[in-house]
């Protein structure tokens, strides 16, 4: 079941690094952040963060809601990981 | 190809303004431009002057226009809901191209163009529209805006109960509500039907959004044709001054429109709609209970000033006062409206005080084209120095200096280079940034002698910001280098200073054309004030000629003015300052 759940969460974390590859404009490469670094320091514009967002709801079938439109949703891959898990989870009813 | 003709159109109590292109051959079509709303209209504006452009190549006349309460146009009458929409107000540019007499008419629409669009060919079918990358809901180009305020840090913590505020526009709930109730999929008005929007229809969606795709689903296939374009990410995704027109998308829009509309045609007389003549709040757009009394007539009229023939709209009312003229710049590479329409509303506002303004589109911005021999789009160009002298001798004839210039982060440099040499009666600054490199230093030149305000990155810290390692920990520890950075910038204006290097010190040219004469107020945050300060600024003191030296540092102030709190604050500030020293009204 843990292991499950690891698959599961590495498997959201590299398809949230694809859409940051595709969508963030970082500075960087995406394969040398690690996963609590800040993506605004690292380049991220409020407009690419836009089409992050855009980009995550369309991979995952998810819409963020309002509350969770903050600049700490999205300010690393473990955020985003983070909140995506706790919507799917809703979404799933888990 | 001449100049587009301005024109307004639509309600007396409320035109909107437009800018038509005719053809030097016979007219084969009319095709209306609908714009996006917001940020996305400003990013987008060059490209629909270029759009126009090519489609007066291919034998089309063309109308770019404003909707009610966005860009030149005049504000919505609050009063008169049921015939404001954005909906209707490209009905009514629809109406203004038929009554031109020619039989073919298009429209073009992008992102919430495209959507409004849709909505009024649904009562009105034209023969060709092209909806640009349409937004799939107006819930979620409103859910986006709102979000780009949020990550750009601009939004207010509370909401708004009487407005939404949106980076750089704001929307009455009216205009919310319209735009909420937009749905491409759900097959509103005709956008569906078979006949009901166009004979025929290009949907252009976004290569990169594979979701955008189901935006064909509702049409019928016979009557639209569906292809993917790029560059919008780069057009419409990035902050000013970045966005990039993007070429091969208008080359597709041309060729399809080019490729179904009928060939053939013939003149067409331009119309002549010189100006507009408009009862306004001098108080601004926020007062629509004002009685009739408390409000006044004011006229707008587009001109093209001084030998670069840069364009503007002269605003003024007929009972105007003896004051000095305002003259107010675009700033970077917007056109002449300011930020969230702020020189619109001032310069309304002015006007209906007595004074005559005018917003000018710097050479080479919106549209006034660019001086000889120099590339468009320059931001910093030595020559906007010679747009606002041009702008202050063409408005003010016989007193140059009798004028007040206004200006936000580039143009506001370019007015304190400019009152250098012009010494006029005022100036208004808002957040003018001095710190950037010149593009003729930029080209490997030195930098013009004329720049006496401008702080570019010395060649040591340009070299020592250039290192891989530098740049590695700018990325690491952002707060960190910028606080090393203050300090090694510091430290190199003082030592240049102590051993005779010349460098330029803002800070004490400020003081020294407040003394000379001119009063200024410079509204600015923390970031942008401190090159003054660490250049010699003095605060001012009432008994010396300083007091023309009105400083307000706001520590929250945006550098674009994205949020609508800032926007309110700076209009307060500039009309307060310039009623008080400046207004000769009757009541004086």
């Amino acid at each position: 079941m843990k292991a499950a759940t690891e698959q599961e969460d590495c498997a959201i974390t590299e398809e949230i690094r694809r859409i940051l590859g595709e969508h963030a404009r970082l500075v960087v490469d995406v394969a040398d952040v690690k996963d609590d670094d800040d993506l605004f320091r690292l380049g991220m514009t409020s407009h690419a963060s836009v089409s992050v967002m855009l980009a995550l709801e369309e991979a995952f079938g998810v819409e963020f809601p309002e509350q969770m439109l903050r600049k700490g949703t999205f300010e690393s891959v473990d955020s985003i990981r983070r909140t995506l898990t706790e919507l799917l989870a809703a979404t799933t009813g888990d | 190809m001449g100049r587009p003709v301005p024109v307004w159109f639509g309600p007396e109590e409320s035109p909107l303004f437009g800018l038509f292109h005719v053809p030097d051959s016979p007219t084969r079509g009319v095709i209306v431009l609908c714009p996006p709303l917001g940020l996305e209209y400003m990013n987008s504006y060059s490209t629909f002057l270029q759009l126009a452009t090519c489609l007066t190549r291919l034998g089309f006349a063309a109308l770019r226009f404003d909707y009610r309460s966005t860009g030149d146009s005049f504000d919505r009458v609050a009063d008169r809901p049921g015939s404001c929409g954005f909906a209707h107000d490209v009905g009514l540019a629809v109406d203004f191209a038929r009554a031109m007499e020619i039989a073919h008419v298009g429209i073009v629409g992008m992102r919430l163009g495209a959507n409004f669009a849709t909505v009024q060919c649904g009562f009105e079918p034209v023969d060709a529209a092209v909806l640009w990358d349409p937004c799939p809901t107006g819930r979620s180009f409103l859910r986006e805006q709102r979000a780009l305020g949020v990550f750009a840090g601009a939004r207010d913590l509370e909401e708004r109960a009487d407005v939404v505020d949106l980076p750089r526009f704001e929307l009455s709930l009216e205009m919310r509500d319209e735009i909420a109730g937009l749905d491409l999929l759900a097959g509103q008005s005709g956008s569906a039907n078979p006949g009901g929007l166009a004979d025929k229809v290009l949907l252009l969606t976004r290569s990169e959004r594979v979701a955008d795709r189901k935006l064909a689903g509702p049409f019928d296939p016979a009557r639209v044709e569906h292809r993917e374009v790029t560059g919008q990410p780069d057009l419409l995704d990035v902050r000013s001054p970045k966005q990039t027109v993007p070429a091969q998308a208008i080359a597709t829009v041309t060729g399809w429109l080019d490729e179904v509309m009928p060939r053939g045609g013939r003149r067409i007389a331009t119309p002549a709609i010189a100006e507009a003549v408009v009862r306004v709040s001098p108080d601004g757009p926020g007062s629509k209970e004002a009685s009739r009394d408390a409000t006044a007539l004011i006229r707008e009229r587009a001109v093209w000033l001084g030998p670069a023939g840069l364009f503007g709209i002269r605003t003024e009312s007929d009972s105007g006062g003896p004051g000095p003229a305002c003259i107010f710049l675009s700033v970077a590479n917007d056109h002449r409206i300011g930020p969230g329409r702020l020189w619109v509303q001032l310069s309304r506002s002015l006007a209906a005080h007595g004074f005559a303004c005018v917003r000018i589109d710097v050479n080479g911005f919106g549209d006034s084209p660019a001086r000889d021999g120099r590339p468009v789009q320059e931001v910093h160009s030595i020559l906007a120095i010679d747009d606002v002298l041009d702008s202050a001798r063409a408005m003010s004839p016989d007193d140059p200096s009798d004028v007040l210039l206004f200006g936000l982060c580039s143009s506001g440099y370019h007015v304190l280079e400019a009152a250098l040499t012009l010494l006029p009666r005022g100036v208004c600054l808002v957040n003018p940034w001095l710190m950037f490199q010149p593009p003729e230093v930029a080209s490997g030149g030195t930098m013009d002698p004329r720049r006496r305000f401008c702080l570019p990155p010395t060649a040591l810290v340009a070299a020592v910001r250039s290192r891989p390692l530098v740049r590695r920990l700018r990325r690491r520890f952002p707060a960190l280098t910028s606080r090393v950075h203050r300090f090694v910038r510091l430290a190199t204006w003082r030592t240049q200073g102590s051993v005779g290097v010349h460098l330029n010190r803002p800070g004490e040219r400020l003081g020294n054309l407040a003394r000379a004469g001119t009063d200024v107020l410079l509204i600015c945050g923390p970031r942008e004030i401190s090159p003054f300060l660490e250049t010699g600024m003095k605060p001012a003191r009432p008994d010396q000629p300083e007091e023309r030296l009105q400083i307000e540092v706001i520590p929250t102030l945006d550098h674009g003015l994205y949020p609508l709190r800032d926007r309110e604050r700076v209009t307060g500030l500039i009309l307060d300052h310039v009623l008080a020293r400046f207004h000769r009204g009757p009541e004086n």
